[in-house]
């Protein structure tokens, strides 16, 4: 009797110290996406922000060059460990670069547009400073002094909405021949993100004074829906909104 | 199957060598895994490095103005394929 009430005691032990192991292991998988995802979308802001500032014309034709403050957002799956199968976790990462790189309009003279763009997951929006700040309320007037008080535009923290839908069905056949199991996950998910702005008064003399909000609103909403991409990999865009990633295996043991 | 380090020493002699040689199986388990997770581990923090690497090896082609400019994205890397050699030997 003493024996097996030690026995039990050993398997219980066993079996809370192998669930800490794979609990570890399981963290370790997601930390290691996590960097991985993160170096990524830092790289790609940078780049992309290059990419836009040396290749904007906008209206003038003074050739290319811009300001740009480029934002990109990308939804990625990431394991869940409480998760059902092939479930994941929706993880948004954010990366962010300043460029301003202006030679051909430098060259002649020519001021560069500010340019503010969204990049979420596989969409994009473009603004132009200017188009939201009116002439007689930006930071210098055309001879190019600054002016007392002025309006600029500030963007707020990005809100997230996601709608998921998620279901796993488990079949399993049994003949005289074999036992066949069907293991199917159905994943659909949508997220709206959306930019909010916000334009406020500043005095040149004090940098700490913010005024009057002048005007607030949505700078850049999208919603975009989940699918499946030919490399493997999870991905957002707005074209697959209410899409349905269905995955699954089906696996014989034969007698 | 394993018996707790204060059960053992109340046991007769032959649990006790049982249990010597189940642990013994056991740790070299755990030995192992750790060092499998351990091995993904570094695989993992490596591709970060190789992945910086590429990145800059095109900072110059990124930081030059031209008329036909070429977005420099993505790098041209191919992650290291993780094997089977690699986790559970180190090679």
């Amino acid at each position: 009797m003493i024996y097996l009430n030690k026995k039990g005691q050993a398997v219980a032990e066993m079996a809370i110290f192998g669930t800490l192991i794979l609990l570890v292991f399981g963290v370790l998988l997601s930390f290691m996406q996590q960097f991985n995802d993160r170096q990524y979308v830092q790289m790609e802001a940078f780049r992309r922000a290059l990419e836009k500032a040396n290749s904007y014309t906008g209206d003038a034709e003074d050739g290319a060059g811009a300001s740009v403050q480029y934002t990109l957002v990308q939804n990625r799956h990431q394991i869940n460990l409480a998760g059902g199968y092939r479930q994941g976790n929706n993880v948004t990462q954010t990366g962010s670069a300043n460029v301003y790189w202006a030679i051909p309009k430098s060259e002649k003279g020519s001021s560069a547009d500010s340019l503010l763009v969204f990049k979420v997951n596989e969409d994009e929006g473009v603004f132009k400073y200017n188009d939201y700040i009116p002439e007689p309320h930006r930071r210098t007037d055309e001879d190019g002094n600054e002016r007392p008080t002025y309006w600029v535009l500030q963007t707020e923290n990005m809100n997230t909405e996601s709608d998921t839908l998620f279901n796993e069905t488990n079949v399993k056949n049994e003949d005289t021949y074999a036992i066949t199991n069907q293991k199917t996950s159905r994943l659909k998910d949508d997220i709206v993100t959306a930019v909010p702005y916000k334009i406020v008064e500043k005095k040149s003399s004090d940098n700490d004074y913010e005024g009057p909000t002048i005007e607030e609103g949505i700078l850049y909403e999208v919603k975009q829906g989940v699918y499946f991409d030919s490399d493997g990999q999870y991905k957002y865009s707005q074209s697959n909104t209410g899409n349905e990633v269905v995955r699954g295996k089906t696996w014989v043991t034969p007698f | 199957m394993g018996y707790s380090v204060l059960g053992l020493i109340k046991l007769r002699r032959g649990k006790r060598a049982q249990t010597t040689v189940e642990i013994a199986f056991v740790f070299v388990g755990i030995v192992v895994l750790f060092a499998a997770i351990m091995q993904i581990w570094f695989w993992s923090n490596k591709q970060i490095v190789l992945r910086q690497e590429s990145y800059n090896a095109k900072r110059v082609e990124a930081g030059t103005s031209s008329d036909n400019y070429i977005l420099q994205w993505p790098p041209t890397y191919t992650p290291e394929e993780l094997t089977e050699n690699k986790v559970l030997r180190g090679e």
